[in-house]
């Protein structure tokens, strides 16, 4: 069975069709791009899964339970996290409270023990420490685990970004255009990233990207939106190929 | 070494400078209300900077709670060990006051935070600002309960507190009321402090910072928020339990307007969004500012303003912005017990040391 399962999504927001039938199965441990032309719909649907939006038809299955309707929290806590197109650090909190706030989810100490501080309390902020000290360690963020968010070079954010939703221990992580606005170099770095916390986490990993670059050379499988509808699906090499899509979107860069 | 007692240090420190001279009558009348009104206000305002400062919402309707939690405890006490015209005799002798007068509290605090539930549910449900606006209906409404309450007195006021606190004088001669009142403030600051610097309540400053992100990172903002509100509006109940014991044992609904809840909110941003020690100086220095103003009478209420838009000119962040004292003298912190294990390393190796766990 797929870890998540997508049916006939559609999504208006008042009349305007931002997305229209979606469909889409994702495996266990894939790795999967959605492309399109700006304002086709992709943030939308990253949108619609995690809660943000109630999607206004369509189904979505994440390891078998039904989430629509869900608050995002909840879905968060199912498995499901996120990074965002425009960096959405809490910026003048410190890298390392950004990991720990994360793991909301998980904390199971009670609030009388938060207003307390309970020795419960202790044992438990001790092992979200260690837990989050050991992710940016990781990540080769340790250095910067003091630092305020917001002071950190851009792709540096980046990265805290994915260590936060990393945090929220998920099974599939939705990155909204990670590349956005990264020099080459960084985009080496970010694509050797991706593919290591794939495997290091066991995670099932869906890209928006713009950089055809990236997308290109590591996703198995893509999927093309124009004007909130699909059209084309396909490996790598298919979509190159496909004339919808060259003529929708690739046209300049494959011409 | 100095952390482990400092709590004990604190504490033995205002005994020295506030309850003991007020007992040996070193302090006139006078001085030791302006000290009963400094506790209140750091209570209020500390509560206040919750909501306003730490999670960026805006109540204005602060002295409504404080209303619940004044009125629900003098009503206890008054019915147990007063007697009231309108609520029969004294059930208890008034000896007994000194044990249940902590309990008559924390029974207002809870009025007042199931007053702040009631708000905060239908608040909080979309998204937006409607907080501000129905705290500032509340406000109304609660003073209007209270007016059209014949039974505790309605426009005219309660009393009967007056002899509670003889009551409990009669037992040991000390400032009784002082001393809770203290204690009030070190509570509100010991739970707002440990509060914000869990994993838990730190879910409140991401709900400032962008709360999206924090819904999608798994933080339960709704459930957040009105914890939250629930112990900011709790607290202030306590604050107007303590105030209703105050010298003169008299309070009516016109104290508790939205004048009042300004006085919180001007000493929240007074002081800084999201900083304690912030709110506790400006509690401090607005209670003595208000007192130097007394003689203008009403014109108070046009130089306080003109004070706050200055400030707001020069220092929007307010005195501390959402720094604490140890933030920009880090050496005081070796004066308070530490709370947050996320302090750079040297400090949260301090503070994991000083948490009663090993492993
Ligand atoms: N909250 C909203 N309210 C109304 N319209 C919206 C909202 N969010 C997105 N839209 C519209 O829906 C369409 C799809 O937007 P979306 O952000 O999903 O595009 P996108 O594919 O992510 O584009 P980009 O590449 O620019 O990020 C756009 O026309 C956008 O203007
Ligand atoms: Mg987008």
């Amino acid at each position: 069975m797929p870890l998540c399962q997508i049916r006939g999504l559609t999504h208006y927001f008042g009349g305007l069709r931002a997305v229209y039938d979606f469909n889409l199965d994702l495996e266990e441990g894939e790795l999967i791009g959605l492309i399109g032309p700006n304002g086709a719909g992709k943030t939308t649907v990253f949108n619609l899964v995690c809660g943000v939006y109630r999607p206004t038809e369509g189904e979505i299955r994440f390891n078998g339970t039904d989430i629509v309707g869900l608050r995002p929290h909840q879905i968060t806590a199912l498995g499901i996290a996120r990074t965002f197109q425009n960096i959405r650090l809490w910026g003048q909190r410190t890298v390392l409270d950004n990991i720990r706030i994360a793991q909301y989810a998980r904390v199971r100490y009670g609030l009388l023990d938060a207003f307390f501080h309970t020795p419960r309390y202790w044992a438990e902020e001790k092992e979200i420490l260690h837990r989050s000290l050991e992710l940016l360690d990781l990540l080769d963020l340790k250095a910067y685990a003091y630092e305020q968010a917001q002071n950190l070079p851009y792709g540096l954010q980046r990265r805290v970004e994915i260590a936060r939703a990393l945090a929220t221990q998920p099974r599939l992580l939705l990155l909204d255009e990670p590349a956005a606005g990264m020099n080459p170099a960084e985009i080496e770095d970010l694509l050797d990233l991706i593919h290591w916390i794939r495997d290091q986490f066991h995670l099932t990993i869906w890209v928006i990207e713009h950089q055809m670059r990236l997308i290109m050379s590591i996703c198995e499988r893509i999927k093309v939106l124009d004007f909130g509808e699909t059209i084309a699906e396909g490996t790598p090499a298919e979509i190159q190929a496909n004339p919808r899509v060259i003529q929708a979107y690739l046209g300049e860069e494959v011409a | 070494m100095l952390r482990k007692h400092s709590r004990a240090l604190i504490i033995a420190l205002l005994f020295l400078i506030v309850v003991i001279p007020s007992w040996g009558g070193i302090y006139d009348d006078y001085i030791q209300l302006i000290l009963f009104y400094i506790g209140i206000n750091v209570i209020m305002a500390t509560s206040l900077n919750l909501i306003n400062g730490y999670m960026g919402e805006f109540s204005c309707g602060h002295a409504g709670f404080m209303a619940v939690g004044a009125y629900v405890t003098s009503v206890i006490t008054v019915i147990l060990f007063a007697g009231h015209p309108n609520l029969g005799p004294a059930r208890l002798s008034p000896q007994w006051s000194v044990f249940v007068f902590p309990i008559a509290l924390v029974a207002g605090g809870i009025a007042a935070a199931v007053a702040g539930l009631l708000v905060a549910i239908p608040s909080f449900r979309t998204r937006g600002d409607y907080l501000a606006i129905i705290t500032l209906a509340v406000n109304y409404i609660v003073k209007s309960a209270i007016e059209n309450m014949e039974i505790i007195g309605g426009p005219r006021g309660f009393v009967g507190m007056g002899k509670v606190v003889n009551g409990m004088q009669q037992v040991l001669n000390i400032p009784w009321v002082l001393i809770w009142t203290f204690i009030g403030a070190l509570a509100t600051i010991f739970l707002i402090r440990n509060f914000v610097s869990s994993t838990r309540g730190k879910s409140v400053i991401a709900i400032r910072e962008d709360e999206i992100a924090a819904e999608l990172m798994s933080v339960d903002t709704r459930r957040t928020k009105v914890v939250a509100f629930m112990l900011s509006s709790g607290l202030a109940g306590i604050a107007g339990g303590l105030f209703a014991h105050g010298p003169g044992g008299y309070i009516n609904p016109g104290t508790f307007t939205i004048l009042k809840s300004t006085e919180a909110m001007v000493m929240v941003y007074m002081g800084g969004m999201g900083s304690i020690t912030g709110s506790i100086m400006s509690a401090i220095i607005f209670t003595i500012l208000l007192e130097l103003l007394r003689p203008l009478k009403v014109f108070k209420w046009v130089v306080i303003p003109l004070l706050l838009i200055l400030l707001m000119l020069f220092r929007p962040e307010g005195l501390m912005g959402n720094r604490e004292l140890t933030d920009i003298f880090p050496r005081l912190r070796a004066l308070f017990p530490p709370s947050d294990v996320g302090l750079p390393p040297q400090e949260s190796r301090e503070v994991l040391e000083y948490a009663p766990v090993s492993d």
